[in-house]
């Protein structure tokens, strides 16, 4: 692979992880979680 | 619009994660695995990346927020379908028919999705069974779904049986309704999904040119992905398939998420929501799409062999007839291996069907009071009758104007259309604050700029290149034919060329021995389209005038 591929590959995938990660724990920290329902 | 918000007796999703992996599972399906690969490849490869990711903040996004906020609010009237959802945004009669696309989509997706996901579930049988040890998958698929019988027209027994167990167990699962079904599938499809991804990714990525059967390091494969040709940065054609592809991977404009997030109360956030279920798509796409299928496929049969198959921009050929060989070289890992690719794409795709069969079930029960066990039975014998369309006249053409028609071009419409009343007709302050209210999340304000101008903007750009797509979708030689008088060269597959038959030679229903040719087929699919938009039309007429009568 080549230099720049790498730079696309890991920046990028950095992004995206983060992101998800990020907004998971946002809702898994969420006081609220568990009650989108009913109950 | 006006008028008391009624607190919906139906259901509601038993938790958040199980909502937000029901909306990730909406979304991912085999287009993250199959046609990001072969997108980003063929168009500038690591800088299509810069096009897609800005194109996934000024489109996407806003239109996940969109599409939850129209969802929402139209579930707080009781109506958990696109028509009525529509109806809610304004004074005007004519809104609850823009919702029909919301219907039509999803109906005609589900009938041609649910085939390619029965695939998915026979390869996962036949990769057990070591199947592919003795047939060669090109030969295996071409018997299995009759792509090589010559005619229009082909009896696939075993697909056929494939597809009825494949639509019971969607029936099944949604009859069981939304927090017992729907959740709960969703909640064991995504993580079994990305186990089985990371598994082949890790793989796929340990193999060397030492390994037996390598011809070249899988990274070859990764490096044809991310490699970065920045003059693709200045090619239109790599913005629009950047656009195209950040709008068909998120499953908008369908009518699905609407549905999903009607279920959700009022006062919830669907700010973070949305936002998890999007960035849980494109960490599908981006990180495990982009590892799997061309990094193996590389190592095997060799970069030039996969540039080839992957030149018209899909990676389907990949999937589902270079890989099952493929996988052989894997010794007593190769059957697993087969289950994990095919279970990963059922999974896949068993998640974004399930989410077509609800606006149908919910629009039954909604609007004409249908029992739920009515309304999932229904919606089967309707996916039942335009499914044997699609399969049995396969070889025809039927399922490519399926996806065509209703999986291409009726979604650029719908979205183009829910964008623009949303933020306009509905108006951007109640837009904004729907979007808003509720929210776990600060949502900075210069995205009420970007859903008032620039996503309505980005989808007309979408609509139009749809529209007069030019050959070899290139735009610079189209423009200087124009300007030279030479006329606008049309591809073959945009919508107005589709429409003429451009690239069909000598058109005609019927061959000199009286036989129907496959012109008539196409011509007779899009008929049979039509009827349907115009009969989901004439019952959303029906339930309004239903309605008016016993109010």
């Amino acid at each position: 692979m080549t230099t720049a591929a790498w730079i696309m590959l890991i920046s990028i995938w950095t992004i995206v992880i983060s992101f998800t990660v990020g907004f998971y724990l946002k809702i898994l920290r969420s006081p609220k979680d568990g009650d989108n329902g009913d109950g | 619009m006006e008028g008391s918000v009624q607190v919906s007796s139906t259901e509601r999703w038993g938790t958040r994660i199980g909502l937000v992996l029901a909306m990730a599972g909406n979304a991912v399906g085999l287009g993250n695995f199959l046609r990001f690969p072969a997108q980003a490849a063929q168009n500038g490869g690591g800088s299509f990346l810069i096009p897609y990711l800005i194109c996934f903040v000024l489109m996407g996004l806003p239109l996940l927020w969109v599409e939850w906020a129209i969802g929402r609010h139209g579930g707080q009237y009781g109506h958990h379908s696109a028509p009525g959802m529509f109806d809610r945004l304004g004074s005007s009669p004519w809104l609850k028919y823009v919702g029909v696309f919301g219907l039509f989509t999803n109906l005609c997706i589900v009938s041609y999705y649910t085939y390619i996901e029965s695939w998915s579930l026979a390869y996962v049988f036949h990769s057990i069974v070591g199947t592919f040890r003795e047939i060669a998958p090109p030969d295996f698929f071409n018997s299995f779904t009759g792509a090589g019988s010559g005619g229009v027209y082909f009896f696939p027994g075993e697909a056929l049986v494939w597809f009825l167990i494949t639509l019971a167990l969607n029936l099944y699962i949604l009859s069981r309704g939304l927090s017992r079904g729907i959740e709960i599938a969703a909640l064991i499809g995504i993580p079994m999904l990305i186990l089985f991804g990371f598994v082949l990714m890790v793989r796929t990525l340990l193999l060397t040119t030492d390994s037996p059967g390598v011809v070249q390091s899988p990274l070859e494969g990764l490096n044809f992905i991310w490699n970065p040709d920045l003059g693709g940065l200045v090619n239109p054609k790599t913005w629009l398939a950047a656009a195209g592809q950040i709008f068909f991977t998120l499953s908008v404009g369908m009518g699905s998420i609407h549905c999903y997030a009607a279920y959700v109360k009022r006062e919830k956030d669907i700010a973070v929501n949305a936002m998890t279920a999007g960035w849980t798509n494109e960490f599908v796409e981006v990180v495990l799409g982009s590892a799997i299928v061309i990094p193996i496929a590389t190592a095997y049969i060799g970069l030039d062999a996969v540039q080839q198959a992957t030149a018209g921009g899909s990676g389907f050929s990949l999937g589902f007839m270079t890989l099952p060989t493929l996988f052989s070289n894997w010794g007593w890992f190769a059957p697993f291996a087969g289950a994990l690719w095919f279970g990963l794409l059922f999974f896949a795709g068993i998640t974004s069907s399930l989410a077509m069969g609800q606006p149908i079930v919910s629009f039954l029960e909604d609007e004409f009071d249908w029992k739920h066990t009515k309304s999932v039975l229904g919606f089967g014998a309707a996916t039942l009758a335009l499914g044997s369309v699609c399969i049995l006249l396969f070889p025809g053409g039927a399922f490519d104007e399926f996806d065509f028609w209703s999986g291409t071009f009726a979604l650029v419409v719908f979205a183009l259309c829910e964008s623009v009343i949303f933020a306009w007709f509905f108006g951007i302050d109640n837009a904004w604050e729907e979007i808003t209210r509720g929210a776990n999340m600060k949502v900075p304000r210069f995205f009420r700029f970007v859903i008032r101008y620039v996503t309505p903007s980005m989808l007309a750009v979408i609509f139009v290149a749809s529209m007069i797509n030019p050959a070899d979708g290139n735009w610079t030689a189209a423009f200087g034919s124009l300007f030279s008088w030479s006329g606008w060269p049309l591809a073959p597959d945009s919508v107005i060329g589709n429409v003429l038959h451009v690239g069909s030679q000598d058109y005609r229903w019927f061959d000199a021995d009286g036989n129907a040719t496959r012109d008539l087929v196409i011509d007779g699919t899009r008929l049979l389209l039509s009827l349907v938009f115009a009969a989901i039309a004439f019952l959303v007429y029906k339930a309004w005038k239903r309605k008016g009568a016993s109010a």
